[in-house]
């Protein structure tokens, strides 16, 4: 039998939610899910489609296809809310362009410090705005609401860590990974750890080979790229906004405990160049992975100025590395070409 | 006998070996991939005068390698142009590729493995494709360009890096009564310079060796040469390095163990 989760059709789910509760756009990591949660508000990743008809007429050519996307989806179907980071300048720039192109019930962008891991004082009182202004449309959000959502959040966050660590024995295709997290990041949390611990009890490990790759970037829109990838090497790891920068947990039931967990994410939104290299040097290490793709959208500031500094660190260390930078419509035959080139150079 | 077919975006090439290479072909890729290979086969089987059951394997590789119905598996030409450089001369350090619609970088160590390589992205500018396009517009066949470019007096610069934009800076020139051999000699130059650019995010060891349809420019490999301040090596049949190599992996492949590669 297969788990309930890998055969999900989430826009159906979503379409039955939308009927009893308010749903929230969210496009980032960095979003405080919990809050929304226990607003009784359902928080919803936004991916979008790769038809950009609409946005076009309100972003420029150098924006990345993430922000083509979302601005595409939100301008199609309008939420009850949205709630945007300033993670990059592109989406700082978007959330304004959102603002003032859909009506849509509450909008509202978090700030975060230059660096999360020195500035949790004002984090925390940015979280603590972003509630209280919350508050406003959604009614008083008590601080046993939330250390339930918290905990909520946590126990789904400990099951995909489960799934992360499964990885290291056997394989499970990229594709279902990619499945559980984006369900995860769009389903009620509580509704989804049922799923996720069918999943877990069911999932059957696929054989332990070689090459073994690690999956670096930002978000993952469409998954066909994984199977492509998948057809020549096994994704071990991952160090995307679509998998693994999800999994940290908050360690204190309170805006302060999720102002901390996101020190725990690795984005290279806030965080600098060499740890970065470090981390995925030791994720490398721990998943007994061969190579490194670096999965990057076209004009994405955050990701590509880092890229030689991760790519030396990478290669300091004994880990090629293959950069592959895709806009939506990239030709699929040159993306494979370098895939199976660089799978084969890794099998010698 | 061992057989390597390379389907590349422009052309497509067939080498069969034995102890050395029996029969090198080369055709337009077409439109119909498998209707390509099969006439490739036909055409190397003739002209080795052998037939289709002495062929032990066929492998397949470039833009259409998974198209080629015979094969039995595939290699990229990343690796096949590595193989294939390092059949003809074994001090090759690294491969600059000028296909019909990508360039490729690739450096190798001193078994023929490859090491690191680099690949331009989707647009044309820097390959065949854009030489193409400037040929037509200057009205010239695109084997002439190469001797033009040499008796070039005052070349002009091409700005542009996109094809599209390039060729209309060429007919710019033009109507600005520029002469013919200038402004070829320019566009190889934008060229060479968009390829140097590339591939200098890899070691640029020597030797170096220059492969694809491109190579058979002149023109285009003294331009090439001058920015990188560096000899290159042209080998007999640049456009069938892929397919040798391809063709050489079959062989390595069957003599280490029968179909253990996928």
């Amino acid at each position: 039998m297969k788990a309930a989760l890998t055969t999900l059709d989430l826009q159906k789910y979503l379409d039955q939610k939308k009927k009893t509760m308010r749903i929230f756009a969210h496009f980032c990591s960095f979003t405080p899910e919990e809050v929304l949660h226990a607003a009784g508000i359902l928080p919803v990743r936004i991916f979008g489609s790769n038809i950009i008809e609409k946005a076009s007429a309100h972003l420029q050519s150098y924006c990345c296809s993430y922000a083509k996307r979302v601005l595409e989806a939100g301008l199609t179907n309008p939420f009850d809310g949205s709630v945007f980071v300033h993670s990059c300048d592109t989406m700082q720039r978007l959330s304004d362009i959102w603002g003032y192109s859909i009506d849509d019930g509450f909008h509202e962008t978090l700030v975060l410090p230059v660096a999360v891991d020195k500035g949790i004082e004002y984090l925390t009182k940015e979280l603590n705005r972003f509630t209280r202004g919350l508050e406003v449309y959604a009614g008083e959000i008590s601080d046993t609401a939330l250390k339930e959502s918290i905990s909520v959040y946590n126990d789904n966050r400990n099951l995909l860590q489960e799934l992360y660590e499964k990885r290291k024995g056997g394989h499970i295709l990229a594709v279902v990974v990619d499945k559980v997290m984006k369900a995860s990041m769009s389903m009620l949390k509580q509704e989804h750890t049922v799923l996720l611990e069918e999943f877990l009890e069911e999932v059957e490990l696929g054989e332990y080979s070689r090459p073994r790759l690690i999956l670096s970037g930002s978000v993952v829109e469409d998954p066909s790229i994984l199977e492509i990838i998948e057809e020549y090497g096994l994704i071990c790891y991952d160090d995307l906004c679509t998998g693994s920068r999800y999994l940290s947990l908050a360690e204190e039931q309170s805006l302060r405990g999720i102002a901390r967990r996101y020190q725990g994410m690795w984005c290279p939104c806030r965080t600098a160049s060499a740890p970065r290299g470090q981390y995925l040097v030791e994720k490398a290490g721990e998943y007994d992975a061969d190579g490194v793709i670096l999965l990057l959208h076209k004009f994405c500031e955050p990701h590509l100025f880092e890229a030689v500094s991760i790519r030396n660190s990478l290669k300091e260390h004994g880990y090629p590395c293959l950069q592959l930078e895709l806009e939506d419509q990239t030709s699929p035959e040159q993306v494979r070409t370098r895939i199976q080139a660089f799978c084969e150079m890794l099998e010698g | 006998m061992w057989c390597g077919i390379d389907i590349g975006a422009a052309t497509a090439k067939l080498v069969l070996l034995e102890n050395t290479v029996v029969a090198g072909i080369i055709i337009p890729s077409g439109f119909d991939t498998v209707k390509t290979a099969e006439e490739l086969v036909e055409h190397g089987l003739e002209k080795a005068g052998i037939l289709r059951k002495d062929i032990q394997c066929i492998v397949a590789t470039g833009y259409g390698r998974r198209m080629v119905p015979m094969a039995d598996r595939t290699v990229t030409e990343i690796t096949c142009h590595a193989r294939g450089a390092h059949y003809l001369d074994n001090e090759v350090r690294t491969i600059i590729d000028i296909g019909g619609q990508d360039s490729k970088g690739i450096s190798l160590d001193a078994t023929g493995k490859v090491t690191d390589f680099v690949m331009n992205d989707k647009c044309a500018a820097g390959t065949g494709r854009f030489l193409e396009v400037m040929a037509r517009a200057l009205e010239v066949e695109l084997g002439e360009l190469g001797t033009l470019s040499l008796k070039c007096e005052e070349k002009v610069a091409i700005s542009s890096t996109c094809t599209v934009f390039a060729e209309s800076e060429v007919i710019s020139y033009k109507n600005q009564g520029k002469k013919k051999e200038d402004i070829i000699a320019g566009v190889h130059e934008a060229i060479a310079s968009r390829i140097y650019a590339m591939v200098h995010q890899i070691p640029i060891q020597e030797k170096i060796m220059v492969t694809g349809g491109v190579a058979l420019n002149r023109g285009m490999v003294r331009a090439l040469e001058r920015k990188m301040e560096k000899e290159v090596e042209i080998p007999g049949d640049p456009q069938i390095v892929g397919a040798l190599g391809a063709a050489l992996l079959g062989r390595e492949s069957q003599s280490i163990k029968k179909g253990s590669f996928s």
